[in-house]
Formats: structure tokens, C-alpha cells, sequence
């Protein structure tokens, strides 16, 4: 017999909004708000089933723990219709978490922990600080614009061209490949892009600061994984404190690395190593949110 | 503020029985055409049903605007359906098929049915389409695999290609399931057998229904298709190449080859 019980969630404009809710089973889980609720953001465009099925199976797992999970389509992403509001794109997908976590709340749930990957760990870091029911943020592969990550990038990307047939070109490949890094430096583009992207980039920087600067304020916590598969991809453990250095996270951050994962965390054994930090944290994290110190 | 909602009405459900529970969503047809007409939209396999995605509901869309209720549903251990991932079994997967044909009929009392099957969603539909009772007077196959091989076979070509090296076929442990992890999904022994036996001339051999081709791909597929189907009553066929929207990193939907699909379930009977 399942261990976890999964229905159907809509909500938003006109219940244009679509997801999977996913509760434990056991009778003596105890009222639905005793216990942080989990929801989850789409990766990208990839609807809410997450690449390899990862947010299921997650969701079921944190479910026979005691957790609610919210898997739920983005507007215009998976199975939600696409709804029409009038501001950027980063904005309308804030305005599609408010809704969740209003359908949460409805459903008893106010101990709210966003979970993303990649663009969607951005869209929750963005939207923790602006909503105290957001207790905590998972953020898997986040937009991290670390100088070092770049400098690695470049490297990768300038030698490629090792082939004596391509020395003729040598000069003209460099310098594309100079430019477009470049172009993507502020953002750190090269490692991502998602709501962020559609960002002037020099905005980016601050704004990530300002954004976790505020939500730490408010003692949310962040759980932050990297991965680094070598060959793609330079995520490191100490991004945060290169690219943010007059940020001070105290004990509001645990950050976690997965050396030689593939960013959407390809293989299995990296998917269950990712869930098992996510559990860990989930059970030791001290929550708790408070008003800001003015 | 009234905001506008950019798409037809939709009813997500869970369907079939408690031990193989199944998600799908129900487009109704927007208008009602003939006797009642319903499609039942089968998914590819693996990295494919993820990349398709957004195409296959925008078919299903394309139906039910054109007159068609559609059903678009996971089968068990994909998408949001029950199971894990190292459940899915190709005989299964057609019993699903069989279940969303008598589900869809059910709610939108259509009389005739199409199951149209994208990849080795052609194939299990088309499989589906031979057993006995099926319901299923007319099936779409679109981009069929040659064989459910392919579908692995193309995986792990592509992981051996693809610049994270650790992507190559690992083995799992039995404990786990067994057989093979290829690009990040469980594929057993059993499974790779039956995918290994289902092929498209085989299933033709037996499909007393006639089909719909349609192939998006070069034309050395779309002639490899029809020779497979030769035995086959085709009511129509259309070569439509456009890029594949199954592909990994594909984040485009081929308009003109779902409208090919559209034309030809929407045709006289």
C-alpha cells in the first residue's frame, strides 16, 4: 500500500494554475501545518515532473517523511494555461508562487520551503524575502556570479581550440569566445540563465545580493547545493562567499557540494546523495522567520 | 484586474485502479463534430516524453479545438502517474492505453476513438490498437520508431556523445531493480527485451485498423516507415519535415506537423 497520497491542485486565475500535491498517507501525521511544507519550482520550461522525474519521486520521499509537497507548473509551463499578467516575466512567475502559497495556506500550510534548480532555485531566492510564510529556500545550482566560475569558463572555452588545422582561425574563435563570456559575465549567464536572464546584466549582482540580504534578514535559511561535472560546468563550495563577500549568512546558510554531478542531476546516485542533504536539512534546519532588525 | 488566460479549458484527473493509478488531462472538444470523435495521445519514452511534452498538449489543444475531444495522459512509473520509473514495462504501458481509450469515452461519450502515439508512443498505440476489443478504429503514428530499440539505442548514443562522460550505460544493482541506467533512467533487462521485440513491422503485421503516417524527419524515414506499414490500410500519410521536437534541448513546437496530425483525424471517415 502507498505510503503517500498525490491529488490534483489548481489554482491562480481562473484555476489556470496546475499541480500535484503529494501528503503522506499515515493517519497519524499529525494536522497539515505541523510540518514544513515543501514547494516546488519547474526547472526552466521543463514541466513539474522535473527532468528524470526527479520532483516525484522527491516529493513521495519527503512525503513518507511527514512533509506536504507542491509540485506545480509555472504559468504557460507543463500542463498550466498561460496567464496574461501585465509585468516581466520574473514578476509573473512570483505573482504564480504567491497564488501556490495561498493555495497552501488554504490547505492549512504556513511553514513554507521553496525547492528549485537551477532558474527555479533563482525564482524561489527571489521570492523568499517578500512572503513570511516562506521559511527556507533549497536552492540547487542558483545563479552564483562567482569572478572565479567565469575565469574557468573562459578557460574551458579558449581551449577548445587545441586542432593545428584551426590555428589559422585561432585569433577570430578566441575573441567570439572572450566576447560572449563576457557578455554573459555579470549574470553569470554561462552557468545558467532562467528569470534572471531576461535582467540587465549588470543588475544582476545586486540584485541577488539585495535579495538574500533581505530574506536572511528575515532568518529564512538557505540550503544551497552545487554541482561541478568538470567538463560543463564550475560550481565550487565557497561561490557564495566570492561572489557575495559583504553578505553575512551566519547560520542562515548550509551549503553542500556534489563534485562530478551533472547539473540536472543526470544520474541516480546523484539524485538520491541531493535528496538525502535536502532531508538532513529539512530536519535540522532551525526555522523560524522574524521581522528584519531596522 | 480581470487577466486574460491564453488557452483552452483543461481538466486534470487521476484515472484507472488504486494499484495503477494514471494522470491525464482532458481536453473537451470545443464544438461538436459528427457522431462525437476522441484521441487518446500516447507519449514517447524517456528524455523524449519530457522534451515532446509541450507539443504533445498543444495537439491535444489543436484537437479539441478542431472538434476532437482529447485525452493526453502518463503511463504508469512516468510523468505524474503511480509507479516509479523502474516499473514501466512495455505490455503495461499498452494495457494503459487501453484504459485512457475506455476512460476517454466514458466522459466525453465519443463514438469514435483514434489513439495517436508519438515515437514509442506509435508503437504501443498501434499495439494496443491489435488486441482484441481495443475500441480503437483508426491510429496516428507519428515519427514511429522502427523499433523500440531505437529508443534506447539513441539514448545511449547520445550519452556517448554528450560532454559529461558519466552519462555512459552504468550498471544498477539488483537490489535497485537491476539492468541499466541510460542517461539517467532505469532501463532492467526485461525492459530492453520487450522494447527490443516491438517493432513497427511486426505490430503492422497484426493492426486490423487503418492508420494515419505522419513523419517530420528526412525522407530515407518517412520511405522506411511506409515499407514497414506496406501491409497496412493507410488512410493517409504526409511527409512533413520540421525539427524534432523531441530532441534534447529542443524548445520548439512543429506547428505544421501537429496541423498535418489535426488534418488527418479531422478528414472524412
Amino acid at each position: 500500500m502507498s505510503r503517500t497520497v498525490e491529488s490534483i491542485a489548481q489554482f491562480g486565475p481562473k484555476r489556470a494554475l496546475i499541480g500535484i500535491l503529494t501528503a503522506p498517507a499515515a493517519p497519524d501525521a499529525g494536522s497539515p501545518g505541523d510540518r514544513t511544507a515543501v514547494v516546488v519550482v519547474n526547472t526552466g520550461i521543463t514541466h513539474r515532473p522535473g527532468h528524470h522525474r526527479i520532483f516525484v519521486q522527491w516529493a513521495r520521499e519527503m512525503a513518507e517523511a511527514g512533509h506536504h509537497v507542491l509540485r506545480f507548473d509555472l504559468s504557460g509551463v507543463g500542463d498550466s494555461a498561460s496567464v496574461a499578467r501585465p509585468m516581466d516575466l520574473l514578476s509573473a512567475a512570483q505573482a504564480d508562487l504567491r497564488d501556490a502559497l495561498d493555495w497552501m495556506e488554504a490547505a492549512g500550510h504556513r511553514r513554507i520551503v521553496l525547492l528549485g534548480i537551477c532558474s527555479g532555485a533563482d525564482q524561489g531566492v527571489a521570492y523568499a524575502a517578500t512572503d513570511p510564510r516562506v521559511l527556507g529556500v533549497v536552492a540547487i545550482d542558483p545563479t552564483v556570479p562567482s569572478l572565479r566560475s567565469l575565469r574557468l569558463e573562459l578557460w574551458r572555452r579558449l581551449t577548445r581550440y587545441t586542432r593545428p588545422s584551426a590555428a589559422r582561425r585561432i585569433p577570430g574563435m578566441m575573441l567570439r569566445q572572450v566576447r560572449k563570456v563576457g557578455r554573459a559575465a555579470p549574470a553569470q549567464t554561462v552557468l545558467g540563465g532562467g528569470p534572471l536572464a531576461t535582467m540587465p546584466p549588470m543588475r544582476v549582482r545586486p540584485f541577488l545580493r539585495d535579495v538574500y540580504g533581505a530574506a536572511v534578514a528575515h532568518g529564512v535559511q538557505f540550503l544551497a547545493v552545487f554541482t561541478s561535472d568538470t567538463a560543463t560546468r564550475h560550481g565550487y563550495r565557497r561561490m557564495f562567499a566570492d561572489a557575495f563577500p559583504d553578505l553575512h549568512f551566519d547560520g542562515n546558510l548550509r551549503l553542500c557540494f556534489l563534485d562530478g554531478a551533472h547539473h540536472l542531476l543526470v544520474r541516480e546516485q546523484d539524485r538520491s546523495l541531493a535528496l538525502d542533504m535536502v532531508r538532513d536539512w529539512l530536519d535540522s534546519a532551525a526555522f523560524g522567520r522574524s521581522s528584519p532588525t531596522p | 484586474m480581470t487577466l486574460a488566460i491564453d488557452a483552452p479549458v483543461t481538466t486534470p484527473f487521476f484515472f484507472g485502479d488504486r494499484g495503477r493509478r494514471l494522470y491525464g488531462v482532458y481536453h473537451p472538444a470545443a464544438r461538436r463534430s459528427g457522431p462525437g470523435r476522441a484521441a487518446v495521445l500516447c507519449n514517447p519514452w524517456g528524455h523524449e516524453y519530457f522534451q515532446a511534452h509541450r507539443s504533445v498538449r498543444l495537439l491535444a489543444d489543436m484537437l479539441a479545438g478542431a472538434g476532437v475531444h482529447a485525452l493526453r495522459f502518463d503511463y504508469f512509473g512516468t510523468g505524474d502517474s503511480g509507479g516509479d520509473l523502474a516499473d514501466g514495462d512495455i505490455g503495461g504501458w499498452c494495457d494503459d492505453i487501453l484504459v485512457a481509450v475506455e476512460e476517454l469515452g466514458d466522459i466525453s461519450g465519443a463514438r469514435r476513438m483514434t489513439v495517436a502515439g508519438l515515437r514509442m508512443g506509435a508503437l504501443l498505440a498501434a499495439s494496443a490498437a491489435t488486441r482484441r476489443g481495443s475500441g480503437i478504429a483508426e491510429v496516428v503514428l507519428w515519427d514511429p520508431l522502427l523499433t523500440g530499440a531505437d529508443s534506447v539505442e539513441e539514448v545511449i548514443e547520445f550519452a556517448a556523445r554528450h560532454a559529461y562522460a558519466k552519462l555512459l550505460p552504468a550498471a544498477r544493482q539488483q537490489g535497485a531493480g537491476g539492468g541499466h541506467e541510460v542517461f539517467g533512467f532505469p532501463v532492467s533487462e526485461a525492459f530492453r527485451r520487450e522494447a527490443a521485440a516491438l517493432s513497427l513491422t511486426g505490430v503492422a503485421g497484426t493492426l486490423t485498423v487503418p492508420a494515419h503516417l505522419v513523419v517530420s524527419g528526412e525522407a530515407r524515414d518517412f520511405a522506411a516507415a511506409k515499407d514497414a506499414l506496406s501491409h497496412v490500410t493507410l488512410a493517409s500519410v504526409a511527409h512533413v519535415p520540421a525539427a524534432p521536437p523531441w530532441m534534447p534541448g529542443a524548445h520548439f513546437v512543429p506547428r505544421t506537423v501537429l496541423a498535418a496530425i489535426v488534418d488527418a483525424m479531422t478528414g472524412p471517415v
